[in-house]
């Protein structure tokens, strides 16, 4: 009986994880990107958002790769890495400045878009 | 068990919805620059999505703060370049990646930039395959 009863907890979480699979993969591309990982698009900063002043960040994914530095490319740098990294971010297309007490700036993002990264090197 | 079934579900959620950086066959070119073509050689390496934000407080700049597909563990790996009339054989090292995440670009060993020539570029017209 208690095998029983497990076993049908069991059969359950598998037949919502099979249909949970399934929906993922009917969506479009451009739905969810690709397998969950969310994409590039407007969401709003929760630390700075105020009730009635929404504040919005450009957040999700974009793409990006590695690969060994082309020999051409080597001969080019001052001092030659062996890898290249061809990366990507999400970043605001278009965003209004926004002045808080203290004098504090910050940017309020209204479009977003995949493009050059700024804050990725260490 | 229902709390172990909502943990596995959440288990399963979070495997799913995660950044998807991962190995992918890739072709590089190898240039055999006194004979003046290239070879072409098979290897895995780092490609997918990671998930990124663009900070809206600015002043002073925040570094590190975007990730990037790249490389967590490489080997290198030794192929043998044909020569030619007054040339020899010779050898080249070129590193391989065995393992990739979602990280920031280390500017120690990577040329981090948004568009370079290429895994495949050859500055010759020749190319010869090698696996």
């Amino acid at each position: 009986r208690i095998m029983d009863y497990y076993g049908k907890y069991a059969a359950v979480t598998l037949v919502m994880l099979s249909v949970f699979l399934h929906i993922l993969h009917s969506f479009p591309d451009g739905e969810f990107l690709t397998q969950g990982c969310p994409e590039c698009k407007l969401g709003e900063n929760r630390f700075f958002s105020k009730p009635g002043a929404p504040i919005y960040q450009c957040t999700g994914c974009c793409f990006s790769r590695a690969y060994p530095t082309p020999m051409r490319s080597k001969k080019t740098m001052l001092v030659p890495k062996n890898i290249t990294s061809e990366a990507t971010c999400c970043v605001a297309k278009a965003f209004t400045k926004i002045t808080l007490k203290d004098n504090v700036k910050i940017e309020n993002h209204t479009d977003c878009h995949c493009s050059t990264c700024y804050y990725h090197k260490s | 068990m229902k709390t172990i079934n909502c943990y596995l579900l959440l288990i399963c959620w979070k495997a799913i919805c995660g950044n998807i950086c991962e190995l992918s066959n890739i072709t590089i070119a190898v240039e055999k620059e006194e004979c003046r073509f290239c070879i072409s050689v098979n290897a895995t390496w780092c490609s997918g999505y990671c998930f990124t934000r663009d900070p809206v407080y600015k002043y002073p700049p925040v570094s590190s703060v975007q990730q990037t597909c790249t490389f967590k563990e490489l080997v290198y790996e030794t192929v043998k370049i044909p020569g030619c009339a007054d040339h020899a054989e010779s050898f080249y090292s070129y590193p391989v990646a065995t393992e990739c995440h979602c990280e920031s670009c280390d500017t120690d060993n990577t040329d981090c930039t948004v568009r370079g020539l290429g895994p495949s570029y050859c500055s010759f017209n020749q190319n010869q395959s090698k696996e």
